[in-house]
């Protein structure tokens, strides 16, 4: 069963001549273990999009189904349970509190969910993980870009999610951070076996991924997968030919 | 200002002039050039010995190298070659100077995009997501097997896939600008020949 299903999701804003559709009847579906990148145009939706995946909008129509289940049938609450159980965000602006350290941070989540006791150890445990393990007391501040984006991604992944959203995930990072960033990513799913979709504008980010959608102006207007068919001796043929020129 | 010369193409080859270069340091012998010329490019460069020695017989005759010296038995590949100052001075020359980039005028994705858009045979925009979806797996494997690569050993490898990562992103840009001014045109006139003159040539008047 698809982890993600859009029904002819539709989104407007405003109303009658100050209308403005961001999505029109999308469909889409995500399986579990797929990393999916959107792309696409400013103004095409990609954002409001994932929003509407991770519920923290609502549509004007079509329905989003997490796991089966009809986001908008939820209650506030249950709709803030599932989002917390099943749903780990990254966001560009990394959204971390300036005065925990980073294993605060990470264990926050944990706390809010009645899960206090498990949280220090598990938010150190996946601190590691992402290569911050000599920096758990540190506060946001004595970090680099590149390193609160990890800790950001340690805070998302501690409740165990099976579905990562990450918008604009390298928006405010430098190229080095940004190739961390991305490789964490991957691990994510190839090594830690979770669902990713990620909102990005730059295309060698999106090359990470398995599949990239293509919005603009609110449909989707291509979906395409990138798994390499190339062999490592064709490749290594363009390498040398590019030598060559 | 600094003025950087750029090579045309008349001028002495790349392999003559990294011949020059790896004899900068100390006279080798024509086997080390071979290995030593494959071992900088990490491979990705092979030459024949032949082309080696017709390179070296050039640059002695242009008074850059001499022969200093053969081992004993030794074939072609065992004579000893040395830099003179001229070869020294062409060496710099060489380093200092920049390589003119050529930029594919006839291409054929260029050219299937203009019959679209005159013929009205395809949605340009289709034409474009066909290029861009292989741009997109190019990169895909051209980034996964940069990452596997070892910078401390490989660097060679890893500078030419950069390049190649980053003219595939340039395409990529290229490509978003094309179908944005494509949406700003509604219709590309088909380009008209101009008329051929019909009938005979008209005489000349005496």
């Amino acid at each position: 069963m698809a982890i993600l299903q859009t029904e002819n999701l539709s989104k407007v804003y405003g109303r009658g001549s100050a209308a403005v559709t961001a999505l029109d009847q999308v469909s889409l579906g995500v399986e579990p273990g797929e990393f999916v990148a959107i792309m696409g145009p400013s103004g095409c939706g990609k954002s409001t999009l994932l929003h509407l995946l991770g519920g923290l909008d609502t549509p004007s129509s079509g329905r989003v189904r997490l796991d089966g289940a009809d986001l908008a049938t939820l209650d506030d609450t249950a709709l803030t349970v599932l989002r917390r159980k099943k749903i780990g965000f990254v966001f560009q602006f990394f959204n971390l509190i300036p005065v925990l350290s980073a294993v605060e941070n990470v264990m926050l989540p944990l706390v809010l969910d009645g899960q206090a006791p498990a949280a220090d150890a598990r938010a150190r445990e996946w601190l590691t993980r992402v290569g911050l393990g000599d920096r758990l007391g540190n506060r946001p501040g004595e970090l680099s870009g590149g390193q609160q984006q990890r800790v950001a991604l340690a805070r998302a992944l501690v409740t165990e999610p099976a579905l990562i959203l990450a918008d604009e995930p390298t928006g405010n990072l430098d190229s080095r951070g940004a190739e961390e960033m991305l490789r964490f990513l991957r691990k994510a799913v190839d090594d830690w076996g979770r669902t990713v979709v990620m909102v990005t504008h730059d295309a060698r980010m999106a090359a990470y991924a398995g599949r990239i959608v293509f919005l603009k102006d609110g449909t989707v207007v291509d979906d395409t997968r990138l798994t390499a068919q190339t062999t490592v001796e064709s490749l290594m043929e363009k390498v040398e030919t590019a030598a060559q020129r | 200002m600094i003025e950087t010369p750029v090579r045309t193409k008349t001028e002495r080859g790349p392999v003559q002039c990294a011949l020059l270069a790896l004899l900068a340091e100390e006279p080798r012998h024509g086997y080390e050039l071979h290995d030593r010329f494959e071992a900088a490019l990490g491979g990705h460069w092979e030459l024949n010995t032949g082309q080696i020695y017709s390179s070296l017989e050039r640059l002695a005759r242009d008074g850059l190298v001499v022969e200093e010296g053969i081992e004993k038995g030794g074939g072609p590949d065992k004579r000893l070659w040395a830099l003179t100052a001229p070869g020294r001075a062409e060496l710099q020359t060489w380093l200092r100077s920049a390589v003119p980039r050529e930029y594919r005028l006839r291409d054929e994705f260029q050219l299937k995009l203009m019959l679209a858009v005159v013929t009205h045979a395809e949605r340009p925009q289709q034409v474009i997501q066909a290029q861009r979806r292989e741009l997109f797996r190019e990169l895909h494997t051209l980034t996964t097997q940069r990452n596997a690569a070892d910078p401390a050993r490989e660097l060679a490898r890893i500078v030419l896939l950069d390049s190649a990562i980053m003219h595939t992103e340039a395409e990529l840009r290229w490509l978003e600008m094309v179908e944005t001014r494509l949406d700003d045109i509604r219709e590309q006139p088909l380009l008209r020949p101009p008329p051929r003159p019909r009938g005979r040539p008209k005489k000349r008047d005496a």
